[in-house]
């Protein structure tokens, strides 16, 4: 997308640059050193323009912000934080002036951070400066919390500071800023507690908005007095003055790139993150971030799977964790393996990964007894490739979004079957056992048990079927073991019974256990296949926008929705509320339906509720993507209360199913714009053709009227009556074949042009006929038998089509029958046979007893401008313009020899019973 | 510059190419009328109302402004015949020409013959417009009683459907002139069936057969292709 927009080929204006203020932390002057800028700026006759600027109350910035033309004019200087993106995108200026690029956006915004504000704007070319602090970028996040304690409500994507055209550090010395604190320069009095995050906007309205995550505050609140530290501000100041500086190698390494100069630091490393659902995994990433940014290298971020669903918490969780590695720029992959570390290990080699970077157990030792640790396993598998261990970062906090801490409940009752299961089936096993084998057959009581555990692990899970084999155990010691009915053991050899019992049980439970969810999830997978599957073939069979739209308003029918709409956008035109293009549910583009649409078409991603942009929308939109270019969107409204399309595997099923929708409509532009591109091809040929014959044929009937009207006007001839008479009679006969002839030649046009729009009338065939029988048979004027014998049955169905453009198909036809085979036309109509009986067709055949068509026309008889014979008048037009006529119907026109000699043209066309009209008739 | 009679019916021609103007003057006179002509829309507009023409012929594509406008203004305040002049394949103008308010239409190119025996039924027809209205109509073989609401073909009665009688009985009234599919309709099957044009096609059909000798050759019931009918005496 960059890359377009840099070379023009979309048409999108070449992106706008990006300033960055940046410093260590509020006070430092990031403001006042944009304004300063700002005012040089202008005094140097650049345009600049002033969009949002937190003045904090200091005198001094509202000193400097004087003068300077604001976005919104009439706005005192309070600002209000809210700003117009799309006014702020059609200024024209050199500098947009949007301070605190963290700032979260009040409710009723378009998007929910400035970042993607900022982003936009760049994308439409607007030049932005703005400011910001090192604790709000995304990849320092976690170690900010972990120096300062505070934890960092607002993240900025690191990509924000790469794409900066230019980074103005502002620095002071933390001395000189605690000294400016204690002066009331930086906050007005008995305000720095709670200010010490700029990003809230001092105003208590806007302020309360900045914070989305409302846990987050009270945390923030007490732990702002520790904030300017002066062991935090060196810290901060340390990280600032790192960023700015591996930014700067950047840009070496760019202006390298640019010159062709042999870069000095080749990609010889390749960072693997391996991720798991933990909520520790989200520093992980930012850790493998860092070090990425710092070695030049890839970073790729995995999470390993046994194949096996995760609990939807854990689920959620990887997703965010997913998201941020992507907003680091990382490459996510997601892997599946019965092995988790051979599986890691084998990926890492494929791709030349040279270090993995894996986090720390936080589990219990005792576990590793049982099971070889994950890291140990990693460390001996992985060979070449580096592996770091990262400790788990004590967060104060653990990086859980409120939204995805919901846990996850299973039903109660199905929670009581199971364990009421798992008693019921040892001691029916118990019961069974004793029955059938006593207590003397142990070995066999112990089959029983365990196929009792196997039953319980295939129905009722893991759980079920441990507490099934601890309880087997028990009864088996109490039941069978002597002495009976105790829990004391006689015979020592017992306990390695109960151990292998238990151990053989549970490891059945836990085998059992895979497999259920295994096959669980296949049948999941293979659920799903098959709707993308079913919804490619339909797709693949439609055969107009319309068709698609229909198929996908149908296919988000398992998503928990109450209405769906698909708006399908032409040409890539902006969309625009067109009832032709809109199925489905039209109230959904009500309010900010669309917004959204739009949005999602500029943007190219999912947005609506639930994503980050036009949150306050209530429904998700979804692009109709094809190679890169937007055909529209899929609109869905989630049931009152229904959260299920938060889940971002679940908006990517759907995505997927957008994704089809969306290729399926690249398909049809496509294939329009090919058929658009093959018919100019061809209107210009037949344009040639038709200028090449136009000197013949049209000046033929043109001589005949110029020299007979001549005579006419000629003083001696005008007496003789007979003479002028036959004379006139000669001009009104050509004339009436030029008409002719024009007609065709503007049918074909249109034909050929695809420009025909054809009516749907239902018409008697009777009634196509009998106006052209009427012409066909008066212009004959009785030189020649002619006359056309009907065989029309009365319950013919009726003609489907365009009656002017039928007229026309008939009358060329039987033109044609009367200039080359005059005598008796045989016309006979009847219903063809389908084989679906719902749309009937007509067949109509035209027979003569004329010469039969020629040997050198019998391949090019409908090819315009092809005649039997050049002497007849007539450009040869008509037959091609019946077929193409026939064609523009869905019917055709086709001729064969008739027994005897002769010719049959025979005409189908699609029809519609009569019978249905006259049922309706009766109402 | 006619041969025409001071109290023949006066035309007024609408149409801006000198050809037809000076062709249909010629026609018209020797068909013993007075011709009054009009280059544009804005002119003919004037000119109706300064002349008040028996008949109005007007050109549908005119160089300052759509003749459908000229219709609706006349309409406004006279009820004078007005005859369209039109290209073929432009049914829909047609049409909206009929609908507006305009009596009947002529394809380009056209006969003299066919345009006077047009007028003239124009002419008639304004001339009726009132009470007196003939009861009984014959056309060729068929014999139409209207008050009676009898049909007889070659003196035997034929019976038809109450719509079939409607739609022969509004057709007959109106003989010589064309009606779109849109006027019958609104009058045989009330204004809910506009749109419904195979129904008129069916009914029509079904005329053709009782009434007509050949129905694949009409003689009285004749289609004007993608406007509507026409009933021929």
């Amino acid at each position: 997308m960059t890359m377009l927009s840099t070379n023009g080929v979309s048409g999108r204006p070449p992106r706008g640059r990006l300033t960055i203020f940046f410093g260590m932390a509020p006070g430092v002057g990031k403001t006042f050193a944009m304004l300063t800028d700002a005012r040089t700026r202008l005094a140097r006759g650049e345009r600049i323009v002033v969009g949002d600027v937190f003045t904090h109350g200091r005198p001094e910035t509202e000193a400097l912000l004087d003068g300077l033309p604001r976005l919104h004019e009439g706005e005192g200087l309070a600002f209000t934080h809210i700003f117009n993106l799309d006014a702020a995108k059609a200024i024209s200026c050199d500098a947009l002036l949007l301070d605190e690029l963290a700032y979260a956006n009040p409710r009723g915004a378009r998007f929910k951070k400035r970042w993607q504000d900022v982003e936009a704007l760049l994308d439409a070319g607007v030049h932005v400066h703005t400011t910001l602090n090192v604790q709000h970028l995304e990849s320092l996040a976690s170690i900010v919390e972990q120096v300062t304690g505070v934890r960092v409500a607002e993240t900025v994507p690191d990509r924000l500071l790469a794409q900066a055209t230019s980074v103005t550090l502002v620095d002071v010395t933390p001395d000189a800023l605690l000294a400016r604190l204690a002066a009331g320069q930086v906050y007005r009095r008995g305000r720095g507690a709670e200010a010490f995050v700029e990003n809230s906007a001092p105003s208590p309205a806007s302020r309360t908005d900045a914070f989305s995550d409302p846990a987050s505050r009270p945390a923030e609140t007490t732990a702002s007095e520790n904030f300017f530290r002066k062991g935090n501000l060196l810290a901060l100041r340390e990280l600032a003055l790192r960023a700015v500086a591996d930014r700067v190698d950047a840009d070496l390494t760019h202006y390298r790139d640019l010159h062709k100069i042999d870069a000095a630091w080749p990609v010889t490393e390749r960072l693997l993150v391996c991720v798991s659902p933990s909520p520790h995994a989200a520093a992980l990433v930012r850790a493998g971030a860092r070090a990425a940014a710092t070695l030049r290298a890839p970073l790729l971020c995995a999470f390993v799977g046994t194949g096996m669903p995760l609990q939807p918490a854990a689920e959620r969780r990887l997703a965010t964790h997913f998201e941020l590695a992507e907003r680091l720029g990382a490459e996510l992959v997601r892997l599946d393996g019965e092995d988790p570390v051979d599986t890691l290990v084998q990926f890492a080699q494929k791709r030349s990964v040279t270090k993995i970077l894996v986090g720390k157990p936080t589990h219990s030792a005792l576990r590793d007894r049982f099971r070889p640790p994950f890291v140990e396993r990693l460390v001996r598998a992985s060979g070449e490739i580096a592996v770091w261990v990262l400790p788990p970062l004590h967060l104060r906090s653990p990086e859980v979004g409120g939204d995805f801490a919901r846990p996850h409940r299973s039903p109660g009752k199905m929670r009581a079957a199971r364990w009421g299961v798992a008693v019921l089936v040892p001691t029916v096993a118990t019961a069974l056992g004793k029955l059938v084998f006593g207590t003397t057959e142990r070995a066999d009581v112990v089959m029983v048990y365990l196929f009792g555990v196997v039953l319980v692990a295939l129905r009722f899970g893991q759980t079920a079927s441990l507490l099934a084999a601890a309880l087997s155990v028990l009864a088996y010691d109490l039941f069978f073991v002597p002495p009976l009915y105790t829990l004391a053991v006689a015979d020592l050899r017992h306990i390695v019974t109960f151990f292998v019992l238990f151990f053989v049980a549970s490891t059945i439970a836990r085998l059992v256990g895979r497999v259920r969810r295994q096959k669980r999830a296949a049948e999941q997978r293979e659920a799903f296949t098959r709707v993308l599957y079913d919804a490619s073939r339909a797709l693949s069979e439609a055969a107009d926008a319309r068709a698609i739209r229909a198929i996908a308003a149908t296919l988000p029918q398992e998503a928990d929705v109450d209405a769906v709409a698909v708006v399908t956008v032409e040409d890539q035109r902006e969309f625009a509320q067109n009832a032709e293009e809109i199925e489905g549910d039209r109230t959904l583009l009500e309010g900010l339906g669309q917004e959204a649409v739009r949005l999602c078409q500029e943007e190219r991603r999912v947005v609506g509720r639930f994503t980050g942009a036009l949150e306050e929308a209530s429904v998700v939109a979804f692009p109709l993507l094809a190679k890169g270019s937007v055909h529209g969107a899929l609109l869905l409204r989630p049931r009152p209360g229904s959260e299920a399309l938060r889940d971002p595997s679940e908006r990517s099923r759907i995505e997927a199913l957008a994704r089809l929708v969306g290729d399926s409509l690249g398909r049809l532009a496509l294939r329009k714009k090919l058929a658009r591109a093959e018919v100019a091809v061809e209107t210009e040929q037949i344009k040639a053709r038709i200028l090449s014959s136009v000197s013949h044929d049209l000046r033929t009937p043109l001589a005949v009227i110029v020299g007979a009207s001549e005579t006419l006007a000629s003083e001696d001839i005008s007496r003789q009556e007979g003479v002028v008479r036959d004379l006139a009679r000669s001009i009104g006969g050509e004339a009436e074949r030029l008409a002719r002839l024009v007609t065709n030649l503007l049918s074909l046009t249109r034909l050929e042009s695809g420009t025909l729009d054809l009516k749907h009338e239902l018409i008697p065939l009777d009634e196509i006929l009998a106006p052209v029988l009427a012409r066909v048979e008066a212009r004959n004027g009785g030189e020649l038998p002619f006359h056309v014998a009907l065989e029309i049955p009365i319950d013919l169905p009726l003609v489907r089509g365009d009656p002017v453009l039928l007229e026309q198909l008939f009358e060329n036809l039987l033109d044609n029958a009367r200039r080359y085979a005059p005598g008796e036309v045989g016309l006979r109509a009847e219903e063809l046979a389908q084989r679906k009986k719902l749309h009937p067709a007509l067949s109509i055949a035209i027979s003569d007893r004329g010469p039969g068509v020629p040997a050198g026309r019998r391949a090019t008889l409908f090819e315009p401008l092809a005649r039997a014979d050049a002497g007849n008048g007539g450009l040869g037009l008509g037959l091609s313009i019946c077929r193409g006529i026939a064609r523009a119907h869905g019917g055709d026109l086709t001729w064969e020899d008739r027994e005897g000699g002769g010719t049959i043209f025979r005409v189908r066309l699609p029809g519609a019973a009569v019978e249905a009209y006259a049922e309706q008739e009766e109402r | 510059m006619n041969q025409a009679s001071r109290n023949a019916p006066l035309v007024l021609v609408i149409d801006d190419e000198g050809a037809i103007q000076k062709l249909l003057q010629v026609a018209l006179g020797a068909g013993g009328f007075r011709v009054v002509p009009a280059g544009s829309a804005e002119e003919g507009v004037v000119a109706a109302s300064m002349h008040r023409p028996d008949l109005v012929i007007l050109d549908l594509g005119l160089p300052d402004g759509d003749g459908l406008s000229v219709i609706a203004r006349l309409r406004e305040w006279t009820k004078v015949p007005v005859l369209v002049l039109s290209a073929r394949g432009r049914e829909e103008d047609k049409v909206k020409a009929l609908d507006a308010g305009a009596d009947d239409y002529l394809v380009k190119p056209f006969g003299t013959g066919e345009l006077l025996a047009r007028i003239r039924v124009a002419l008639r027809h304004a001339a009726q417009e009132g009470p007196a209205e003939t009861t009984q109509i014959t056309a060729g073989d068929l014999l139409i009683d209207l008050e009676k609401r009898l049909v007889a073909r070659s003196g035997e009665e034929v019976h038809l459907t109450p719509i079939e009688w409607r739609l022969l009985s509004y057709l007959a009234r109106h003989e010589g002139r064309v009606l779109t599919h849109r006027q019958i309709l609104k009058e045989v099957w009330g204004p809910n069936a506009i749109g419904q044009t195979q129904y008129v096609r069916v009914y029509l059909q079904n005329l053709r057969h009782k009434l007509e000798v050949d129905p694949s050759r009409p003689a009285h019931f004749l289609t004007e292709a993608g406007v509507g009918y026409r009933f021929k005496l």
